[in-house]
This record gives C-alpha cells, sequence and structure tokens, in this order.
C-alpha cells in the first residue's frame, strides 16, 4: 500500500494534442480516489501514466516514495482492472488469476492459496476451473478484480470496470467494491464517467474536463459545492439547471435578473459579489431545490413557468418546464403533488440554494468566494 | 428462396441434384482412373480402357505390388520411398521453421512499439506478390557458390524462407485482432514482451498455426520447380521431383506402378486435411476476415 502523487503531470499525443494538462493529484494511502469526466477528458490517459502504459510527456508520477516516470508497468507493484476485463480466453480463471504470480516465480502452494482465498472473498470459488467464455459479464469482472487482488499490489488502477455491466448488475458490483475497498483498504484509483460511480465509490472525487483537473473533493463538498460551472452541471442527476442574466442592485439589494423572472441573493453574497453588478452571470439551482408551492406571503424568486414533460420514477416526479423566455429547467418533485402537462405554474426557488458562476463553460463560482 | 408452390420446389430440387451428381462424377472420373489403373498389370493396363478393371491378376495383390515397385523402384530407375521421406522433412521442417519465424515477425510488426514497422511488413509481403520462378536462377547461382545445391539443407531453407511471408500476412492480422487490453494486462501482471508471445499469443493462434501447417506442408509437398531445381540426386530430391522421373527413357517401373506412387504421394496432405479439418477452417476464416474466436 502506498500513496500515489501526480506532479505536474502532462501527456502531449503527437506532438500537439495535449490530453493531460499539468495535473496535480495527491492519493493518499489507503484512499478511494475516483476520476470522473465526460469522455476525451484525459481521466483514463492520467490512470494509464500512473500504470505505465502510457509515458509521461512531462512531470513526475510517484508510487510510495518512489519516482516511477521510467520505471517498467511489471515493476510499479499496482494491478489494474480494465473495462472489457482483457482476461486471457484460453486460461481457466484459476490460470487466468495465477498468471501474474507465476511470473513473478511465487511458489505453486503460495500462488494456490492466495487465489483460492481471492476467489473465495469474490465468490468465485465455484468458477475456478472454467474458461473466461463460460462466464457471465459479473463473474468475469469478479476475475478480472481477483487477478489483482491476489498480487496485494500498492495500489491498484480500475479503468471503468462496470461500463460493460447492465444497469442492475452496476449498482451491484458498485456495491461489492466498495465493500471489497472496505475490507482491503487498498490504494484505489478509479476512472469513471459514471457520475453516479464517482458519488458513492470514491472517499474523494477528482473532476477532469479538457485535460485539466477541475475539483478534488469528498464526493458532497464537490456536489455541494462545485468550483464552477463545469463540475456542477456535470454532477447530480438531473443535472442542475442552468440560466444566463445578469446582477442587478436594487433598492440596496442584490438581484439576479433575466427577461423571465429575477432572484433575490442574501445579504453575504451581495457583500462578495458588489463589484459584479451590471455583469453577465449564470445562476445554478439543482433541480431538488426548486419548488412547487412558495412559502405563504413569499413573493420573490418565483418562476412562471410552464409543464412541457412529466418523468415519473416511483420516489418522485421529474418535470420539465419552460419559462417565459423559453429557457427549460427541471424540478424533482414529491409524487404527490398533482402536476399536467401545459399547467401554467408559479415556481419556487429556495432562499440562498443557488450558484452564481462566472459566463463560460469553466466559469468560476461566485457564490464560493 | 423460391419455395412457393410444393410442386416448383421439387422440380428445382431435381435440377439441383442433378447438376451437382454431374460436378461430382466429373471430379471422381480422372480418381477413379488412376485408382483402377493402379491395380492392373502393366499388360492389363496396355489391354483395357482406363476406366475398366482388368482381371488378368487379382486387382489387390497387383495394387501393392505396383505400390512396392513404385517406392522401391526397379534395376533400370528409383522408386519414390527415399524421396519420400526427404518430402517428410522439407515439408514439415519448412513449415513449421517458417511459422516460427513468421509469427515471432508477426508478432513484432503487430505488438511491438517498432518504428515503420508498416514498410517493415509490406517489404516481407512482397514475398508472396512475385511469381516463384523469378527466385530460381539467382537461388540456383547462390546454391551452387555455397555448397547448398543439392543438399537437404539448402532445399530446407529454400522452402522455409518462400513460405515466410505468407505466414507473416496471415498471423499479423490474426494477431491485430488480439484485444488490446489482453496485452496491457499481461504486461501489467509481469509478462516480458517474450512470455506475452509464448503465454498469451502462441495458445491463442493454434488454428491460424494448423491453417498455415496445412498450407505450407501441401505447398511443399506439392513442390516440382524447386525440387527439380535445387536438386539432382536421389537423396535429396523431393517426392514429385521423383515420380515425374519414374517413367522415362531411363526408367521402366510401368504406368501402374506409377500410379499407384501417385496415390501414395497424395496420401499425407489428404490424411492431414481429414485430421484438421475443424481447426483448418477456423482459421481460414481469418483470412476472409471473419472473426472465429
Amino acid at each position: 500500500m502506498a500513496k500515489v502523487l501526480l506532479e505536474n503531470v502532462t501527456k502531449i499525443f503527437d506532438g500537439d494534442v495535449i490530453a493531460v494538462d499539468k495535473v496535480n493529484l495527491e492519493i493518499n494511502d489507503r484512499e478511494f480516489m475516483v476520476i470522473v469526466g465526460p469522455s476525451g477528458c484525459g481521466k483514463t490517459t492520467t490512470l494509464r501514466m500512473i500504470a505505465g502504459l502510457e509515458d509521461v510527456t512531462e512531470g513526475k508520477v510517484s508510487i510510495g516514495d518512489n519516482v516511477v516516470n521510467d520505471v517498467l508497468p511489471k515493476d510499479r507493484n499496482i494491478a489494474m482492472v480494465f473495462q472489457n476485463y482483457a482476461l486471457y480466453p484460453h486460461m481457466t480463471v484459476f490460470q487466468n488469476m495465477a498468471f501474474g504470480l507465476k511470473l513473478r516465480k511465487f511458489p505453486k502452494a503460495e500462488i494456490k492459496k492466495r487465489v483460492e482465498d481471492a476467489a473465495e472473498l469474490l465468490g468465485i470459488g465455484e468458477l475456478l476451473k472454467r474458461k473466461p467464455k463460460a462466464l457471465s459479464g459479473g463473474q468475469r469482472q469478479r476475475v478480472a478484480v481477483g487477478r489483482a487482488i491476489v498480487r496485494n499490489p500498492a495500489a491498484f488502477l480500475f479503468d471503468e470496470p462496470l461500463s460493460n455491466l447492465d444497469a442492475k448488475l452496476r449498482v451491484t458490483m458498485r456495491a461489492e467494491l466498495k465493500s471489497l475497498h472496505h475490507r482491503l483498504k487498498t490504494t484505489s484509483i478509479y476512472v469513471t464517467h459514471d457520475q453516479a460511480e464517482a458519488m458513492t465509490l470514491g472517499d474523494r472525487i477528482c473532476v477532469m474536463y479538457k485535460g485539466l483537473v477541475q475539483q478534488v473533493d469528498t464526493p458532497l463538498e464537490v456536489y455541494n459545492k462545485p468550483v464552477n460551472r463545469f463540475v456542477a452541471g456535470f454532477l447530480g442527476t438531473p443535472p442542475m439547471n442552468l440560466f444566463d442574466g445578469q446582477l442587478e442592485l436594487k433598492n440596496g439589494d442584490m438581484y439576479f435578473v433575466n427577461s423571465a423572472f429575477q432572484v433575490k441573493c442574501s445579504q453575504s453574497v451581495k457583500q462578495k459579489l458588489s463589484e459584479y453588478s451590471g455583469k453577465n452571470v449564470v445562476l445554478g439551482v439543482r433541480p431538488e431545490n426548486i419548488t412547487m408551492t412558495p412559502p405563504q406571503g413569499q413573493t420573490e424568486n418565483i418562476i412562471e413557468s410552464t409543464v412541457e414533460v412529466i418523468e415519473p420514477l416511483g420516489d418522485r416526479v421529474e418535470v420539465y418546464f419552460s419559462t417565459k423566455n423559453n429557457d427549460r429547467f427541471i424540478a424533482s418533485i414529491d409524487p404527490d403533488i398533482p402536476v399536467k402537462i401545459e399547467d401554467k405554474m408559479n415556481v419556487y426557488i429556495n432562499a440562498d440554494k443557488f450558484d452564481l458562476f462566472e459566463p463560460g463553460d469553466t466559469g468560476k463560482n461566485l457564490t464560493l468566494a | 428462396m423460391f419455395i412457393i408452390k410444393k410442386g416448383k420446389k421439387i422440380y428445382w430440387e431435381v435440377i439441383l441434384f442433378s447438376i451437382i451428381i454431374i460436378w461430382v462424377a466429373v471430379w471422381l472420373f480422372p480418381i477413379w482412373n488412376v485408382f483402377v489403373s493402379a491395380m492392373k498389370s502393366i499388360d492389363g493396363y496396355i489391354s483395357s480402357r482406363p476406366w475398366e478393371f482388368s482381371f488378368d491378376v487379382n486387382p489387390i495383390i497387383q495394387f501393392y505390388e505396383n505400390i512396392v515397385r513404385g517406392l522401391a523402384g526397379t534395376q533400370r530407375g528409383s522408386g519414390i520411398g527415399p524421396a519420400f521421406l526427404n518430402s517428410m522433412i522439407y515439408a514439415t521442417v519448412g513449415a513449421i521453421t517458417a511459422i516460427i519465424f513468421a509469427s515471432l515477425a508477426a508478432y513484432a510488426l503487430s505488438c511491438l512499439p517498432i518504428k515503420g514497422r508498416f514498410v517493415f511488413f509490406l517489404i516481407l509481403f512482397s514475398g508472396t506478390v512475385f511469381p516463384l520462378q523469378i527466385y530460381l536462377i539467382p537461388l540456383f547461382t547462390f546454391f551452387q557458390k555455397t555448397g547448398l545445391y543439392d543438399t537437404k539443407l539448402g532445399l530446407t531453407l529454400a522452402y522455409t524462407a518462400i513460405c515466410i511471408p505468407f505466414c507473416v500476412f496471415l498471423l499479423r492480422n490474426w494477431y491485430l485482432d488480439i484485444p488490446k487490453g489482453i496485452v496491457e494486462s499481461a504486461t501489467i501482471d509481469g509478462a516480458t514482451e517474450l512470455q506475452t508471445f509464448w503465454h498469451i499469443f502462441v495458445p491463442f493462434s493454434m488454428p491460424p498455426f494448423v491453417t498455415l501447417f496445412l498450407f505450407q506442408f501441401t505447398w511443399v509437398w506439392n513442390d516440382f520447380i524447386f525440387g527439380i531445381t535445387f536438386a539432382r540426386s536421389r537423396t535429396s530430391r523431393p517426392i514429385m521431383a521423383l515420380l515425374a522421373g519414374l517413367q522415362n527413357m531411363y526408367s521402366n517401373v510401368g504406368i501402374p506402378a506409377v500410379l499407384a506412387s501417385a496415390i501414395i504421394a497424395s496420401l499425407p496432405t489428404v490424411l492431414l486435411l481429414v485430421a484438421f479439418r475443424n481447426t483448418f477452417f477456423k482459421g481460414l476464416a481469418v483470412q476472409y476476415g471473419g472473426s472465429s474466436k
């Protein structure tokens, strides 16, 4: 077990495509770090550089106390689980799991013990004599994880390991990976584009976009205090609603104003953002912070809107609205509240439950400053 | 397809099967002639039509005698016996050596980070493009100067070299289909490049190996032109070269013995194909882009 440290790590492909741009990331010993981002954000390249499958163009990768830039993958003491499992098709489950140990010349008895222990831990003890093609997707995934475990490495690297599984199995395996980490406590780095996996698995998550690290923090901090508009929009299902508009001072109060509605800011926000008065900003509101009925006597923070689509999910209902100026937004509401398509409603944005961002896809969160 | 009315279907089937039966008959007729003639004495062969049995002697016993004559030869000519063994060596050693070298080359050309590896591949691949005859004169001169002319080693080398380009071509295609993740997984598991080749690629390549072995074995076994060009003596001439020389002005084993020898000479390739037909067709699918893994 060891901590993994990335310092100014950069990867440039073919001389001019910057896939990963000066990434600094510290993954503590025993920590479960999830790197999340849309496709092409550089997350997998980052992981492959840690594994040694890609050269580092600039910067330093350290595992434990050693800089491993020039160390071969096999000598980095890491194990990796691939998206398509990458099991050896001609070997049995036992041989698949034992392969790494065999190459490292472990004694036979030790190999047998380790493989059997890992198989039991993962509930695949019955399958040791089978070939991969005789296994289901979930079983293959377990074997791939088992192959990583038997090596007892300093760190596990996971490259979207659940994305080939069906939705239900993915949730089960997610929980299994979490409990496995709880038991083994091996430093883990997990790459995914699925924000639900990121939120549920990570001790901390690292959000990447366009080769840059946007934010590294615990899942709840990232969700509740996104540093910029990209992070805010990327995490959460349904995503955060974003409205263009500007800040205005009216009668001593600060308002977010656009042509359809206005939202009053708190005194602390007003103090922080006084210099932004008259400037364009983006308002971000999570779907769960929009209520159907304003509190008694409340006249601020109300959006006149029309119901366009209703998606009942059982425990809640997702309602798609459009405002007067045809901005669309989503509210996540209680299923008991009656709504119909084309209803005209006055919905309410909970006081102070919103963020303000600078314009641009990675505009910084002004309310945090 | 054309199954609309029952009557119409039967009508088509009759035509179809008639065509197939005629086709098969056309193909089998010469083979029948060979077998029937191989069971005749020289006199019987002269006095009967090729497709008729001649019962002047017991055909089974005569067949056996013809085989022995063909293998051992007569006072005035040599049999194909020693050449059968020579060709066995050329075809087996040539095919296997070629596959070993070609698989290593294909692995390097498909998986190792070699600069300009496609150019190397094209150079190797060009070996399948030119007609074989263009190698004859340069190789003949080369063999004479190096003392390889009329030796088993010389012919084995020539056959091996000729087999390599096609093997590289087929195996490279096969290896390019192996998922990259498996190779990377082996790298992380601690395998060196040679270990990855040995533990992952070789076991994975049995279908193309068998197909290539059959192809190259058959090719070497049936080769005539290299055999008569690069070897002169009985100790190194391959079977087809000797078979052609069984009946001529210097040899008098007789046509029935020649045909019996031809049957013997075609046995190994037929038996190999029968034995490995399943793997053979699996490997064949690779060539035409079908995946059968």
